[in-house]
């Protein structure tokens, strides 16, 4: 199994983002899309995530080759617009979205902590760009308890938006600050507002593999500038 | 900080009591996942031309029940740039392009301004203040106006001709003030229905 260094998971995200949302149009880029998708697969593969791999490769040959389609449907179709923007969507976005995915499923909360420590980033933005991803899957957990509740008290969504409101969007916000609250206080117990040095478990340092899959990604953005020149 | 022992205790906490905490730093976050879980679904239905210009003016109005929650949890200076800082950089890892970062620390500036001279407890200044802070929405849009040809050259090739018409045609000169003017309506919309919301609810469930 290999294992990359947080630090270049970033890095790696950021270069790909830069081929695929550029503002410059490489989305037709035809070949470079296809490296800037194949990273994150390989790495997904490297790190034994091989079903994940596997399933993210083939979804996104279909929606590569979904414009096929059009043969057989009308562009300006209903269909074939809704067709259309959900290829535009996920093609344009696949290989960050499949990067974004291997960053977050792959890294702990510690290492996470442990790289932008090493990054020399200031407390004030990793405390709260932690808990903000740390809350992402505890708001869907709560959201669907939540509705559970709701359905059990005979409550659905069909009463309008307004009772989304009352009974959805509002006991939600109650348990986050309910959660946030016992998160602050988690971590005073563990001395984080003592603004003294923390030891951390996590080893973070690079290795040949950083050196391969950073040098892949910045290869792909030079090549891809260079043909701007 | 390099105060340790018993007696620094004390004095620390002293230091910090103008900064933000490590509590404040969590309620940025958690109110920064909700705000970001609003804005995507709100931006989600941008695949409609007529949306794709204005999901910010839906997403404040969305926004407004956690956000004025938020506004009346601050009482430290810097607390809304940090969170807005927080949105220029996933929208930066998003790939909506570095000038969203600049825009939004601005946004979040003034609106930290706004709040602190209103004392962190007027419901008036918090209103102003949520409206400025929506705006940073549009450092993520600002391409559309910029680079209209090259931003559109992707959407032709993604999302087909019929879709760049439509959305070309509102993207017209005077679009922009609109939607900024849309925007702060929108704001304005969502902070009364938090007010209404923080009243009602939460005021009384005593987490405000």
């Amino acid at each position: 199994m290999v294992k990359i260094d947080p630090r270049t998971k970033i890095f790696i995200l950021i270069m790909i983002n830069i081929v695929t949302f550029s503002t410059r149009g490489a989305v037709g880029d035809v070949y470079l899309k296809w490296v800037a998708a194949a990273i994150p697969i390989v790495l997904m593969l490297c790190d034994g995530k091989v079903r994940t791999a596997l399933g993210f490769a083939v979804l996104y040959l279909v929606i590569q080759n979904i414009g096929l389609v059009y043969q057989y449907i009308s562009i300006s179709s209903l269909l074939g617009v809704l067709i259309g923007a959900v290829v535009g969507l996920v093609g344009g976005m696949g290989p960050s979205f499949m990067m974004a995915y291997y960053l977050i499923t792959t890294t702990s909360v510690s290492l996470a902590i442990a790289s932008m420590e090493r990054l020399h980033l200031s407390q004030k933005i990793i405390i709260p760009f932690t808990v903000l991803f740390r809350f992402f899957p505890t708001i869907g957990e709560e959201y669907r308890s939540i509705k559970d509740a709701m359905r059990m008290r005979g409550i659905t969504l069909r009463r309008g938006p307004i009772a989304i409101l009352e009974y959805r969007l509002i006991p939600l916000m109650t348990s986050i600050v309910k959660i946030g609250e016992e998160l602050s206080a988690a971590a005073l117990t563990r001395g984080l507002d003592q603004g003294i040095r923390r030891t951390n478990m996590c080893e973070v340092r690079f290795s040949i593999f950083d050196v391969l899959f950073g040098g892949a990604a910045s290869a792909v953005v030079v090549i891809y500038l260079l043909e701007f020149i | 900080m390099e105060i340790k022992g018993g007696g620094g205790f004390i004095m620390s906490n002293k230091a910090t009591k103008s900064r933000l905490g490590i509590k404040e730093l969590v309620n940025i976050g958690i109110f920064a996942a909700v705000y970001f879980v609003i804005f995507f679904i709100a931006a989600s239905t941008g695949v409609v031309p007529i949306m794709t210009v204005l999901y910010p003016v839906l997403s404040a109005i969305l926004a407004g029940i956690p956000m004025i929650l938020f506004l009346a949890k601050v009482n430290k200076f810097g607390m809304l740039t940090l969170l807005c800082l927080l949105s220029g950089l996933i929208n930066f890892a998003m790939g909506f392009g570095l000038q969203s970062i600049p825009v939004a620390l601005l946004c979040g500036l003034v609106a930290d301004l706004i709040l602190k001279a209103g004392g962190y407890k007027s419901f008036r200044y918090m209103l102003f203040a949520y409206i400025v802070f929506s705006e940073w929405v549009v450092g993520t849009m600002l391409p559309m106006w910029i680079m209209t040809e090259s931003y559109f050259e992707i959407a032709r090739r993604t999302q087909g001709q019929e879709f760049v018409d439509q959305t070309l045609k509102l993207i017209t000169g005077w679009m922009l003030p609109v939607v900024i003017i849309l925007i702060a309506i929108g704001a304005a919309i969502g902070a009364l229905i938090g007010k209404r919301v923080l009243l009602k609810h939460f005021k009384r469930a005593g987490i405000a």
